[in-house]
């Protein structure tokens, strides 16, 4: 314990003597901090104020003011990218290039120059590989893997800002396919980055009625490892793995995977490989479509040709059979004809015999039949002649009867005996009828004829 | 014609399986010949003509599907 000074500085004298013994003893030099930010806020002006602390089990072991100033946080943004946007946060650990800065009035406190981005890149790899352990043990990498896998998707929920790039590519892309593939795509809007991206996320992908859809993707654009550490929060990835239906990713990476890239059921390098791929499916499905057709097609004809080489033989067969069929036949029909032939001859030479047998019974019986039948027509003869002359007798006389009235009845003897046969052309008149008066008649008499005209006809009462 | 209508290739093709078989080993008779030869000859013909309808039918079935 040094003795007191008895003299008294001012606060200004004091606070200056500390500035330089801090200036002297340290100066600009920059001093590698890991700290945790406790409190952040961003003023109007630009410049960040800061709470660094440092803590072990709730209990706080040191804190410290600390400040960005506005033309530093431009040059960090620079060298860093955007991204260092995300990791101002609290509760967020930092690794930082500090000066240490005492200002009379606003007395200690630390000027962050620069982040050390790749000691942060460093935990979060670690924090990301301790997420997948922990859900790789519990199986739940796998767990989308073993959903059966869809033919095609026609019905998907797509998980993305409405105003990203990518999303628009991705709808974009699908709609203008070259096939004219119609795929219905429902927007869920989620930011994709920041620090609430991933509970929003988790909340939206709880809400979706999944039985209406067959496939959930999530798009994102390009990004670095930090933009991305949203796809690593593993309550996040706990939720897409109990999801029951394919979740696919669309994350524009630049190196590895996330977390979720590995928990989904398939991971796509970009959304519009992503959307390639939805239309792949389809292509695929369609073009396994046509060889069935085609196949259908094949075993029809097969069929068919088959059918077709049975009809032909029958038609052949048919063609052949009925008429062998009828030569045999005709065949049997000749044998049956010569069979009739022989058994004709048989008959005749039988017949023959007979005949013979007659002709020598008619030759040892003829002249005493001959010599009957002689005797019978000489008697015939004698009747004959007895009876003939009486007969020829009245046959004369009937004969002399006849002449006698033939005779009478001669015309010439008529005319003589004083009649006339009266004609008028050809026709011998037996009545007036048919006459008229100025007719002119022929009359016969029997030596000579008359010719006369009718004067009066005068017919009998 | 009726008994057309009735036919289908299934009993059209049986029936004409019996005949040719019948022919075959001679088990029709010349009185009954041709009757069976004629009417193997309509069966040939309906079968004949009702695979060309299939195979039309078939292949304009699947320029339907579009694929």
């Amino acid at each position: 314990m040094s003795q007191p000074d008895s003299k008294v500085y001012t606060l200004l004298a004091l606070s200056q003597s500390i500035r330089n013994l801090i200036q002297e003893k340290i100066g600009n030099r920059l001093f590698g901090l890991k700290a945790e930010i406790a409190q952040i806020k961003q003023a109007a002006s630009g410049h960040w104020y800061l709470e660094l602390v440092q803590e072990r089990d709730g209990n706080r072991l040191a804190s410290i003011q600390a400040v960005i100033w506005a033309l530093d946080y431009e040059q960090i943004l620079a060298k860093h990218g955007p991204e260092v946007r995300q990791l101002l946060k609290a509760g967020q650990e930092l690794v930082m290039q500090v000066q240490v800065d005492y200002h009379p009035v606003y007395g200690l406190k630390l000027l962050i120059k620069d982040l050390d981005l790749s000691f942060m890149l460093g935990e979060l790899e670690k924090r990301k590989r301790q997420t997948l352990e922990r859900l790789k043990a519990e199986g739940l990498l796998d767990k989308q893997k073993e959903l059966s896998p869809k033919v095609v998707f026609q019905n998907i929920a797509v998980l993305s800002s409405a105003e990203a790039a990518a999303y628009q590519d991705f709808v974009q892309h699908l709609k203008e396919n070259e096939f004219g593939y119609c795929l219905q795509t429902d927007l869920y809007p989620v930011p994709v980055q920041g620090s609430g991206a991933a509970s929003q996320i988790n909340a939206r992908l709880k809400q979706i009625p999944y039985i209406d859809y067959d496939l959930i993707v999530l798009i994102r654009g390009g990004g670095s490892k930090l933009d991305l550490d949203a796809f690593n929060d593993e309550e996040l990835c706990r939720t897409v793995a109990e999801i029951p239906i394919p979740v696919h990713t669309g994350i524009g990476h630049e190196s590895d995977w996330t977390v979720i890239d590995l928990t989904a059921q398939k991971a796509h390098k970009t959304p519009t490989a992503l959307a390639d791929y939805l239309l792949d499916k389809m292509a695929a499905f369609e073009g396994d479509l046509q060889q069935l057709a085609e196949l259908l097609q094949h075993k029809c004809k097969d069929l068919i040709k088959l059918e077709d080489q049975i009809l032909l033989s029958f038609w052949e067969k048919l063609q052949l059979l009925p008429l062998s069929q009828i030569r045999r036949q005709r065949g049997e029909i000749h044998l049956s004809g010569g069979a009739l032939v022989r058994l004709s001859a048989q008959g005749l030479r039988e017949n023959e015999r007979i005949l013979e047998r007659f002709q020598s019974q008619l030759k040892e019986q003829a002249p005493a039949l001959i010599r009957r039948q002689r005797e019978k027509l000489q008697d015939l003869n004698l009747q004959l002649s007895r009876d003939g002359e009486q007969q020829l007798l009245r046959i004369q006389k009937d004969l002399l009867n006849l002449s006698e009235r033939l005779d009478l009845l001669r015309p010439k003897r008529t005319l003589e005996r004083g009649y006339s046969i009266t004609r008028k052309g050809t026709q011998s008149l037996k009545t007036v009828e048919g006459l008229a008066e100025g007719d002119l008649l022929q009359t016969q008499l029997h030596d000579g004829q008359l010719e006369s005209k009718i004067v009066k006809i005068l017919k009998n009462e | 014609m009726s008994e057309a209508q009735e036919l289908n290739y299934e009993s059209a093709f049986e029936e004409l399986q019996r005949i040719m078989s019948a022919l075959q080993n001679e088990e029709i008779s010349v009185d009954s010949l041709s009757e069976k030869v004629k009417r193997a000859s309509e069966l040939l013909k309906f079968c004949h003509d009702k695979l060309r309808d299939t195979e039309k039918e078939v292949g304009t079935v699947i320029k339907d599907l579009g694929l």
